[in-house]
């Protein structure tokens, strides 16, 4: 017996994440190869003495090799330790997935940007909630915050948002799941690039190691890591959603039939899980479109699949049944139309749904700067003294930088007072928001030369005017209240004239030279003369607002609402004589 | 004529079909000609039809070598500004058609007719050109914009062809796109479609082996130098030729799963003699089951080695050594910079020796070298 002990250390931390470990001969045949945990040891048993080399396979797509002489009758051991090298214990994880990480980053850049939380509620709403990480790690140009959505089970729908005066801002799927969220500054370099790049995982990193596995392309390494984390019973709903779609890529996926099925069923908040169980019932031996169907449009009702992955799965299933003139329902095209804006808007690349938006319902809206209230919002460079900058605020350069931090300084004694006043305002918003069954918008605009306020109830009056069901009024009144939320000292305060931007939010109507009042006035008028809510609506405003799904399920807002407007990306420039194949041309002369 | 190898139908035993396209020229696109206003400024490309020819001289030239499913046929398409001539490897010389819409759906049909044919035919499809990304990855023929009133309308629709592949028969499939995929300025508000090269259909979703293989990530371009073959397609080459090589069984081995990552590493370790602005990052996608061969190699496989010392500047006085069981390799005498060669696949014992007491010799008994590339540092610090 020639017999080789592999052991995998484990971390301070990482324990139990399966690594691809080969053993090769001294004529490099593959003689063994297979997943082995941190933390665990692998007696291989070997066709002969000699030389032999054990290679482990990192997630990043990095190598780690030693090599051993066994002897004949003589047990050899070889000892590996993949997590050490990492400052922090709970950086490790970035040893085995993002080594780059662990050499720094920018802090200037870092410090440019701010962070906050949308959470979505039972009712479908987001907003945006406490930052509440259990921890954080913070070195030059890393910041590492740590949050426990599932130990304090808080299980459901969350997105990061991240902004700042270079950066659009962009919304970043978290899952419910007890997660790292690591953000290094980007050095700017060309300057062509975010301020800040960003990863997300989670705590025991087991899922993501395979995600990483399937980013290399290494197929086989992933099918057996799937299938080592399958073995292990996965408790862990989002870690089971990512070996889920690794195995619908592979699939080999007959055998966890009933426990994709499981994943849709009892994971209402996690919308994977009805994307992963349409494709496998889709690409099982006996395939059941009219359910798969089903299942796609249950999907895209329970929100954005939370891996990028996933995204993308139900895109193309949605696209496959619009195309379909059997299967092919209003709901269908409802759902994709819905989902397309997000695709459109989708940093495909991110391993979670990564997009550009105002908010998770506005994809596309490019805005930067900072929002105009600050709570719950976390600065990495401390707040910004003025709010000149805030939202509609345009890039600064860098060069501008040190010169507007100079200017806010001065500025701070001036601001203080009016702080106190814009403080009062934004108390009573925030109030608005915690309670928004009843609101008017005189509360937004109680300066001089207001028209007559209005009242509007989003249980009520606003549900008549829309007639599309209640859902579809807190859909609109949502609209309306985040409009006036983030616009907050701006137009709504000032005049109760309805700002154009609002018309696009409500899906490109125009509503220039229209008061609120006016509209409702309108709305209500249609309404008596037995229009019905919807074409009351449509009829007050000139054009489509919202669309009420079949069955009513839920509101999406029309097409040009913001989806017309994908992310907005700078081109590199182009050596001579270099040749880009696509937009970059063009990025060529602009730049 | 597009058909450049093999027969209009497939007839027999499993093959493998190539289906290559490689648009440069675009006459509706700047300095086309006949530009058609509002388009984006994309430009001419020479580097594609190029990089197609070389794609199918390693096809037909190399040969591909695989047991289960030889080179069956070849169609190709080219945009070429400078002529449209391709020289079959030992072989004659072909006019290749134009890479427009039209011809590109007609050989698309013949070849998926080809592939349909067997469940065990293999399936490459190439494109070499202008892509654009928005939801949907578009590939522009040659007759993109020829119509100011529809200009996108002869784009492909990438995405969707790929998901109506499903109901081809042949189930290992692979798919390589050497374009672009980024968004122009003007393309940000429209709402835009392309056509498809083949429809899905819900009922039939066929298993298939089939990795896409993108020369790059999303919002970012590809890059090609001027009359070379580009960037990804040279990578490619070089992971064909043994860089993406595995040994299973005691072959080496060309398959589907560790061409992608073979290709990936190459344009990293490319990316690092780079500016930010010109690096490209290779990503795989698609559906993929199980392993498939593409290609076995008659030889054990070169690799792309660096070997250099730390500190830095001893590798400059250094003489190198790599000795295996059945090569040998020297660097003599010591040569400023990194020592950079092929080396073939094997287990070496690695030396680093001085004429001048600055540095101890030293040497490692036990370096693998294994594809794609392999880099090697020697610690000689005093």
């Amino acid at each position: 017996m020639n017999d080789l002990t592999i052991s995998l250390n484990h971390g301070e931390r990482l324990s139990r994440v399966p690594l691809v470990v080969d053993v090769l001969d001294d004529d490099l045949n593959t003689v063994w190869s297979g997943p082995i945990q941190l933390g665990d040891s692998r007696a291989v048993v070997l066709p002969r003495p000699g030389k032999y080399a054990v290679q482990v396979k990192l997630p990043s797509g990095q190598t780690m090799t030693r090599l051993c002489d066994v002897q004949e009758g003589a047990p050899a051991s070889v000892e590996l330790a993949p997590a050490a090298g990492s400052p922090h214990e709970s950086l490790e994880w970035a040893t085995l997935s993002k080594p780059e990480a662990l050499r720094g980053g920018d802090e200037d850049q870092l410090q440019s940007v701010w962070l906050r939380l949308w959470s979505r509620s039972s009712t479908a709403d987001w907003s945006v909630v406490p930052w509440t990480p259990i921890s954080v790690d913070r070195d030059p140009g890393v910041a590492q915050y740590t949050f426990g959505f599932r130990s304090m089970q808080q299980f459901g729908q969350y997105f990061l948002q991240v902004g700042g005066p270079s950066m659009a801002w962009k919304l970043v799927a978290l899952p419910a799941d007890d997660i790292h969220v690591l953000i290094t500054g980007v050095a700017e370099g060309d300057g062509k690039r975010d301020p800040v790049d960003m990863t997300v995982t989670s705590v025991e990193h087991r899922g993501e190691a395979l995600l990483g596995y399937m980013a290399q392309g290494e197929m086989e390494e992933a099918r057996s890591v799937a299938k080592a984390l399958l073995h292990d019973k996965v408790e862990n709903p989002t870690a089971a959603a990512a070996a889920a779609y690794f195995l619908l890529r592979t699939g080999d996926f007959e055998e966890f039939r009933r426990w994709m099925a499981n994943l849709a069923n009892l994971m209402q908040w996690l919308p994977d899980g009805s994307v992963i169980d349409a494709w496998a019932i889709l690409r099982s031996a006996r395939p059941d479109p009219v359910r798969a169907r089903d299942r796609l449009v249950e999907a895209a009702d329970r929100g954005l699949p939370v891996y990028t992955a996933g995204l993308r799965l139900l895109i193309d299933g949605l696209s496959l049944f619009a195309a379909d003139k059997m299967l092919k329902t209003p709901e269908i095209i409802a759902a994709l139309e819905d989902v397309r804006r997000y695709g459109a808007a989708a940093e495909w690349r991110a391993r979670t749904t990564t997009f550009v938006g105002s908010d998770p319902e506005s994809p596309g809206e490019d805005i930067r700067g900072h929002p105009e209230d600050r709570k719950h919002v976390e600065f990495l460079g401390g707040p910004p003294a003025t709010s000149a900058s805030a939202a509609s605020a345009s890039m600064e350069s860098r060069e501008a930088r040190p010169q507007r931090r100079a200017r806010d300084r001065a500025g701070e004694a001036a601001e203080a007072s009016r702080e106190v006043t814009r403080e009062d305002a934004r108390q009573r918003r925030h109030a608005i928001l915690q309670n928004p069954s009843v609101f008017q918008f005189s509360d937004f605009a109680p300066a001089a030369g207001a028209d007559t306020p209005i009242t509007i109830e989003p249980s009520s009056e606003l549900a008549a005017m829309v007639g599309a069901g209640v859902r579809s009024a807190e859909a609109v009144t949502r609209r309306l209240l985040g409009y006036a939320y983030r616009q907050g000292g701006a137009s709504a305060e000032r005049s109760s004239r309805i700002p154009p931007a609002l018309g696009k939010l409500l899906g490109g109507i125009d509503l220039r030279g229209t008061t609120y009042d006016a509209l409702k006035q309108r709305v209500l008028t249609s309404l008596a003369q037995g229009g019905s809510g919807e074409a009351a609506m449509e009829s007050a405003t000139g054009g489509g607002t919202t669309e009420a799904r079949a069955g009513g399920a839920r509101a999406t807002r029309s097409g040009t609402s913001g989806s017309s407007r994908p992310v907005a990306r700078r081109r590199p420039s182009r050596s001579t004589g270099r040749e880009a194949r696509g937009a970059s041309a063009e990025g060529a002369s602009q730049d | 004529m597009t058909l450049i190898v093999g027969q209009e139908r497939h007839e027999g035993p499993p093959k493998t079909h190539a289906f290559i396209v490689g648009v440069g020229r675009y006459p509706h696109l700047s300095g086309g000609g006949r530009e058609t206003p509002g388009l984006p400024p994309l430009a001419q490309l020479t580097s594609p039809p190029i990089s197609a020819r070389a794609l199918a001289n390693w096809l037909i030239g190399t040969p591909l070598k695989h047991d289960a499913a030889p080179l069956g046929s070849v169609e190709m398409l080219l945009s070429d500004a400078g002529g449209q001539n391709y020289d079959v490897p030992g072989g004659t010389r072909i006019a290749v058609e134009d890479a427009t819409s039209e011809r590109i759906e007609a050989a698309f049909g013949r070849w998926y007719d080809r592939c349909d044919a067997h469940r065990d035919n293999v399936a490459l499809f190439y494109f070499c050109g202008h892509g654009v990304q928005k939801d949907v990855l578009m590939l522009l023929p040659e007759n993109v914009g020829a119509s100011s009133l529809t200009p996108w309308a002869k784009a492909i629709d990438f995405d969707a062809s790929y998901r109506g592949m499903a109901r081809c028969a042949a189930e290992t499939q692979y798919y390589f796109i050497d374009a672009c995929r980024q968004l122009t300025t003007s393309m940000l508000k429209k709402d835009f479609k392309g056509w498809t090269l083949i429809e899905g259909d819900v009922w039939q979703q066929n298993p298939r082996i089939a990795p896409k293989l993108y020369a790059t990530t999303i919002g970012h371009p590809a890059f090609g130098d001027a009359n070379e073959p580009s960037r990804y397609t040279r990578a490619l080459l070089q992971a064909l030729g043994g860089g993406g090589a595995d040994k299973q069984n005691g072959r080496w081995v060309i398959d589907t799963s560790h061409l992608g990552s073979a290709v990936q590493k190459i344009i990293d370790r490319g990316n690092l003699d780079l500016p930010h602005g010109e690096q490209q990052k290779v990503v795989t996608g698609g559906d993929s089951i199980g392993i498939k061969t593409l290609h076995v190699l008659d030889q054990p496989p070169d690799v792309l080695t660096t070997i250099s010392c730390e500190p830095p500047a001893a590798t400059d006085v250094a003489e190198l050594y790599l000795k295996g069981r059945n090569r040998q390799y020297e660097r003599v005498p010591a040569t400023a910079g990194a020592w950079l060669r092929k080396v073939e696949a094997g287990i070496y014992e690695v030396a680093a020796k001085f004429s001048r007491a600055e540095y101890p010799n030293r040497s490692r008994p036990d370096e693998l070298v294994r594809p794609p590339e392999c880099e090697i540092r020697i610690e000689v610090a005093p």
